[in-house]
């Protein structure tokens, strides 16, 4: 009878004991197991392209500071919507908070947009935008036209164009890629009102029409975002247009293709290249003389921008429905600026001499 | 088994010292958590909000530096004034991320992957704030010689989006740090959650203990208690068998009177301090009657001579049958010496009249001696009978039948 007792009452010890041991690891791993705040999935486009790579160090970074789990995904090409309308099926299937997407189109993933909107999913567009802008929350993105136009601004201060004319030869992208006439029309834009306000200035004070200098659009082509055919196309434009002494490549592969063809005609210096983006060859270049300057969108800060809007989105905040991440040219001058080397390495600690 | 249960009490008090110092100890710790909890909080709480004022003023100053470049490009109030108040804020804002890098410097992190990824953010708002300012300055040579559309243009394509994206990485340096004090609160709530779970144990562990020492204490308190009733039994027992062996050591068998080792017991303590009459008396030549009838006949005699004596002189003496057939008187203090003198004549009568035994007539003279004693006259009682039985021997040595007196020898 006495040794039962005993017997219950270590019984009752062990367990006790057990149990709040239980309760304490529980309890334990609970707080210290770090819970995200929601599920946030990004889709970009065109896999293998730097600057959605820099989309998506953005956005999980971005993930990363504000507690989201991210989901990064991509279609193969910039034109296959149904891979990003699965993409988006997928994230209202699996309940995620919040899309940030670069839409391959206008308007096909209006349909599927507006149903995960209408189940409460923020919807938020990078880069270029979708039709039905009722369903998206926030557009983030630079300006094509703007950014045409401030690479037409840039035209006007480069050394050694200053007294001549300019005769200008341009290479786009595609016929009817928007970016790549977006572009185009911002940079010609640009320039006629110069060559406008030049002629007024000279009529108003008597001078000679025939003196002043004007900036004149030679020959536009596009090469089908080949670089190898942008080279060609290039090639071909100065020997039939020897006149030109300004190339202007809308996009990353037509800028790469200028160049090449340029650096190969030993004509670096004297045909100045006024290019899109910050691929390392197009910064090479630009250490070499051949690329004159480069106009840089801000992909990183779509991709963070893109998940800190949504963040703010799913605590309920109202935000504003544009946000500009601006576009920066790059040149020799400006190479080793600080803000230039974290658009060109986004997402890295910067060196601690900046802190000056 | 005395020496075990010994052990089991100090075994026991060993348990309730460890358990008095087990409990200071718990709750020593418990208040030294609970004030590094409520320090770790306070200290967490302000450095966020601290820093966020900072940033808060950074951002300010950036929305008031835009709102001084928008009067600039819309023509609004003097552009020198404005210029003018542009880098007055920015002087400002600068201020400002100063006194935030102190506190950042100063303040140690207990999470330190949140702190790098703030100071990533913090980094990158900063740069961004200065290729602003740069911009600006740029800006500010150039304005006179720019077109009013221009103007409009560079602001919006190159100005604020600048402006907007050094508010908007500030502002995600703000949510970091907040969601790193989330964090650093969230690890000190660990610890204050452990402080409740001790003491919740420590709780449990106590209550459990108490009902158990409770059980042991009240199994223990049955067990002495049966142990004492049975140890007092048993001391009765002995007591009673103790003052049977006692009585029986003290007592002569055959007559029940007090025996010669009583005599020592209760005259020894006397012989240094008192004045008191003694004698001896025995009968003469008792032991023809043991020769001639048998022991058991002159057993029952020297048996009926003690009832007689005892029931004649008991209560003018003591009585003792020192030997077989030998009395010795410890006169009451009230005796006199001559009354002990006419005691001890009628003691001798008493003892020589006719005794019936087993229908026979019996009779003997006695003889006696009386000691009118002195303090100090002996050392024991060895010397006292001795004094006595010499006298004694004389009187028989004389015929018997007589009492005489120990006189100074």
């Amino acid at each position: 009878m006495k040794n039962k007792k005993g017997r219950l009452g270590k019984k009752l010890v062990i367990g006790t004991l057990s149990m709040s041991l239980i309760a304490m690891l529980a309890t334990g791993c609970g707080s210290s197991g770090v819970e995200t705040r929601g599920k946030i999935a990004v889709i970009g486009k065109a896999v293998g392209v730097q600057f959605w790579d820099d989309v998506e160090k953005g956005a999980d970074q971005a993930g990363e500071e504000l507690n989201y789990e991210i989901r990064y995904s991509e279609s193969d090409t910039d034109s296959a919507v149904e891979q990003q309308i699965k993409f988006i099926q997928d994230a209202i299937n699996d309940n995620f908070s919040a899309i940030v997407i670069a839409p391959d189109d206008r308007s096909q993933l209006n349909d599927v947009l507006k149903s995960a909107s209408d189940k409460g999913i923020k919807i938020i567009t990078i880069n270029s935008d979708i039709s039905d802008v009722a369903c998206r929350k926030v557009y983030i993105g630079s300006s094509n036209a703007s950014a045409g136009t401030i690479a037409g601004r840039e035209v006007l201060s480069i050394s050694g164009l200053e007294n001549t004319d300019v005769n200008i030869g341009i290479v786009g992208q595609g016929a009817t890629s928007a970016a790549a006439l977006d572009r185009i029309n911002g940079f010609k834009n640009q320039l006629t009102a110069v060559n406008k306000a030049r002629k007024d200035a000279a009529a108003s004070s008597g001078i000679y029409s025939a003196d002043v200098n004007l900036y004149n659009i030679i020959s536009t082509e596009h090469c089908d975002n080949d670089r190898a055919k942008a080279k060609e196309i290039t090639q071909k434009m100065i020997e039939l247009h020897p006149e030109i002494n300004l190339m202007f490549g809308t996009n990353e592969n037509s800028t790469l293709g200028i160049c090449d063809a340029i650096s190969e005609l030993g004509l670096g210096g004297k045909v100045k290249v006024v290019g899109f983006n910050s691929h390392s060859q197009e910064i090479e270049y630009i250490q070499k003389g051949i690329l004159t300057g480069s106009v840089v969108q801000n992909p990183y800060n779509m991709g963070y921008l893109g998940v800190s809007y949504a963040s703010r989105l799913i605590n309920g905040e109202t935000t504003i429905a544009t946000v500009d991440t601006g576009v920066m040219y790059v040149n020799a001058s400006n190479l080793n600026d600080d803000a230039v080397q974290l658009l060109l390495h986004p997402g890295q600690d910067l060196a601690s001499g900046s802190k000056s | 088994m005395a020496k075990k249960q010994a052990k089991k009490q100090g075994s026991g008090v060993g348990v309730y010292i460890f358990s008095g110092v087990l409990l200071a100890v718990v709750i020593g710790i418990s208040i030294a958590l609970m004030a590094a909890f409520y320090q770790g909080n306070q200290r967490t709480y302000t450095a966020t909000q601290q820093k966020a004022d900072y940033i808060n003023t950074v951002n300010e100053d950036l929305l008031s530096v835009n709102r001084y470049v928008l009067m600039v490009v819309a023509g609004i109030g003097s552009p020198y004034e404005n210029i003018s108040n542009i880098t007055l804020t920015f002087d400002h804002a600068y201020k400002a991320m100063d006194d935030y890098e102190n506190l950042v410097a100063n303040y140690k992190s207990n999470y330190k992957e949140t702190a790098e990824l703030e100071k990533r953010r913090y980094e990158a708002a900063k740069t961004f704030t200065k290729a602003y300012r740069k911009k600006l300055d740029q800006f500010q040579d150039n304005y006179t010689q720019i077109s009013g559309e221009d103007i409009n243009n560079i602001y919006i394509q190159e100005v604020y989006p600048l402006q907007s994206t050094a508010t908007e990485m500030f502002r995600a340096v703000v949510d970091i740090s907040a969601i790193g004090s989330e964090r650093e609160i969230a690890g000190i709530s660990v610890i204050f959650n452990m402080l409740v779970m001790i003491m919740g144990i420590m709780l449990l562990i106590g209550e459990t203990a108490i009902f158990i020492v409770a059980g042991i204490a009240k199994r223990q308190a049955a067990e002495i208690a049966r142990r004492e009733a049975q140890v007092a039994a048993f001391d009765s027992k002995l007591k009673r068998s103790n003052q049977k062996m006692s009585d029986f050591a003290l007592t002569n068998i055959l007559t029940g009177m007090k025996n010669r080792y009583a005599l020592d017991n209760d005259i020894s303590g006397r012989l240094d301090s008192d004045q008191f009459n003694v004698a001896v008396f025995d009968l003469d030549n008792f032991r023809s009657i043991n020769d001639t009838y048998g022991y058991e006949f002159g057993d029952e005699y020297l048996s009926q001579v003690a009832d007689k004596l005892t029931s004649d002189f008991g209560n003018l003496a003591e009585i003792y049958n020192i030997t077989g057939n030998e009395f010795c008187f410890v006169f009451n203090n009230s005796v006199s010496d001559s009354q002990a003198m006419s005691v001890a004549q009628n003691v001798l009568t008493s003892m020589g009249s006719i005794y019936t035994i087993n229908n026979l007539g019996v009779q003997l003279t006695a003889s006696g001696s009386v000691y009118h004693y002195l303090p100090g006259d002996c050392g024991d009682l060895n010397a006292l009978l001795a004094k006595l039985d010499n006298v004694l021997r004389n009187v028989k040595r004389n015929g018997g039948n007589g009492i005489a007196e120990v006189t100074g020898i």
